[in-house]
């Protein structure tokens, strides 16, 4: 990463705050993600790192706090704006959510189509070199519920790349899967950071987190404990509670 | 036994009497088709004031939640009786609501159309919102993450899924308003029933009614055999999906 692109801060989170009832998940939490970089977020089950992604796509209000878009604040938009900014961050979800009534393809081109009015021709040619880069060509016209987990993933990648974000959210996009899928999914993950996507990356696979990574972070009760350049996090960690946690997952 | 056969299959009955079962017939199913078709998309505008979610929309809501109770707690025979025998007499009323004749059917035929929708409208309303909370919520979560807006994502994503997962409860609710239709003829509708009583009260015979029956099970069976084969057929989707 240049020094350039380091300054140059896609996404700043401040101070973000977020209850549901009386549970505090967010208890201001501060995220800057250069362009280009790819942020990895770690963390015990119920940490709030989902909370924090879908707060940064509005999915969630959160609040308190700000969220900022190449410094433009995104906290309070509304109606077409708001559509607008979400267009420009890509969200890859858990549990897929591929659209099952519709084909491969069209899961590609709908919001396209719909949200930006790309020509029909148009958005399916770029929709075929998107799963010639996940390596689905030929699913095309497959119903979702045919392929595997690790191939509805890939395509849920496809389609949020098919429109083009600026930063994509991938919220532990390889929990659901069976063990020998999980490679496909993160090898996609993986060119796509070297392409010079800005990423922040939900995840439980250390691995990724420490080879892939600019930056690590580990959340633990809706805080920030620990961050830091993955090398320095995971070899030695600053505070206890991050060296438990990795002890647990490193070494079950 | 014979008897019993006489009274209810006596084939000369039919015979004489099947023109006019078979028009009645034919008014029963133009009265299905256009209430079925109306109370479809009544039904759908009434379930989506029902499940919207914006405080804006509060009133419309809570309008929708009255009007859907109300109508499926009262009997249909009430609200053709209300429709008839009160519009033409309220003075105020325009002319087409007072004595609707549209298309060359008399005003009767359309008191029966919308006293059918009216009350369909509000059951096929539950059957929708059924339809639309069975649709996970991240279908739309993945939709608005794609930038699509809340009514586009709806219209493209969450009722096409919906509709598919309610077309059996549909088609049911369409086979028993069929059946209901032939209520209508108290206020004059000449239906498949109504034509059979008049045989009946003329012969002291059956046969008509018992023609009129299997005129019902003709269009009635094959559509109840369509919703098995809709659901057996579905089990496998439902499967791969799991
Ligand atoms: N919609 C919600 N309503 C109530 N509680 C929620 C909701 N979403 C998440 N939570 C709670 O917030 C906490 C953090 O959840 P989450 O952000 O999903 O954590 P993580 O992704 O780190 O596992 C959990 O205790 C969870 O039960
Ligand atoms: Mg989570």
């Amino acid at each position: 990463m240049t020094g350039e692109a380091q300054n140059a801060s896609k996404l700043t989170v401040t101070d973000l705050h977020k209850r549901f009832g009386a549970l505090e998940v967010l208890r201001g939490v501060d995220l800057v993600v250069p362009a280009g970089a790819v942020i990895s977020i770690i963390g015990p089950s119920g940490s709030g790192k989902s909370t924090l992604l879908r707060c940064v796509n509005r999915l969630e209000e959160a609040d308190a706090g700000e969220i900022a878009l190449d410094g433009m604040p995104i906290t309070r938009l509304r109606g077409r704006d708001l559509d607008a900014v979400r267009r420009r961050i890509g969200m890859v979800f858990q549990q897929f959510n591929l659209f099952p009534h519709r084909t491969v393809l069209d899961n590609l081109t709908m919001a396209q189509r719909v949200v930006s009015g790309v020509p029909r021709r148009a958005a399916e040619d770029r929709a075929r070199s998107l799963l010639d880069r996940v390596g689905l060509a030929e699913k095309a016209h497959e119903l979702p519920g045919r392929l595997s987990g690790g191939q509805q993933q890939r395509v849920a990648i496809a389609r949020a790349l098919a429109m083009d974000p600026e930063v994509m959210l991938f919220d532990e996009v390889t929990s659901a899967l069976d063990p020998e899928l999980v490679t496909d999914v993160l090898d996609v993950m993986r060119r796509l950071a070297e392409g010079g996507m800005t990423m922040v990356v939900v995840t439980h696979e250390m691995s990724f987190a420490r080879d892939v990574s600019d930056e690590v972070l580990f959340m633990d009760q809706g805080v920030v404990v620990e961050r830091g350049d993955p090398a320095t996090v995971f070899t030695a960690p600053a505070h206890e509670r991050t060296r438990r946690f990795l002890d647990r997952v490193l070494h079950p | 036994m014979d008897v019993f056969l006489e009274q209810y299959f006596d084939i000369t009955v039919m015979s004489e009497s099947f023109d006019k079962v078979l028009l009645g017939f034919w008014m029963t199913i133009q009265l299905s088709l256009i209430a079925g078709a109306l109370s479809m998309v009544w039904g759908l505008v009434l379930a989506l004031c029902r499940t919207s979610r914006s405080w804006m929309m509060l009133p419309l809501r809570v309008a929708a939640v009255t009007y859907i109770d109300v109508f499926r707690g009262i009997p249909l025979l009430l609200v053709v009786l209300l429709i008839s025998g009160s519009l033409p007499f309220i003075p105020g009323l325009p002319e087409w609501i007072r004595a609707p004749e549209l298309f060359g059917r008399p005003d009767v035929y359309w008191f029966g159309v919308a006293a059918l929708t009216l009350t369909y409208g509000a059951y096929l309303a539950e059957v929708y919102r059924a339809g639309l909370d069975a649709v996970p919520p991240g279908q739309t979560e993945a939709a608005r993450s794609l930038g699509m807006s809340h009514r586009r994502a709806l219209r493209h994503v969450v009722l096409p899924q919906a509709v598919r997962t309610v077309v059996p409860p549909l088609l049911n609710d369409f086979i028993a308003l069929m059946k209901d239709t032939s209520l209508v003829q108290v206020i004059g509708i000449v239906d498949v029933v109504r034509a059979g009583r008049e045989v009946q009260g003329e012969t002291f015979n059956s046969s008509a009614l018992t023609l009129g029956a299997l005129m019902f099970l003709v269009v009635t069976l094959p559509l109840a055999r369509l919703v098995d084969r809709y659901l057996r057929g579905r089990q496998p989707v439902r499967k791969a999906l799991a």
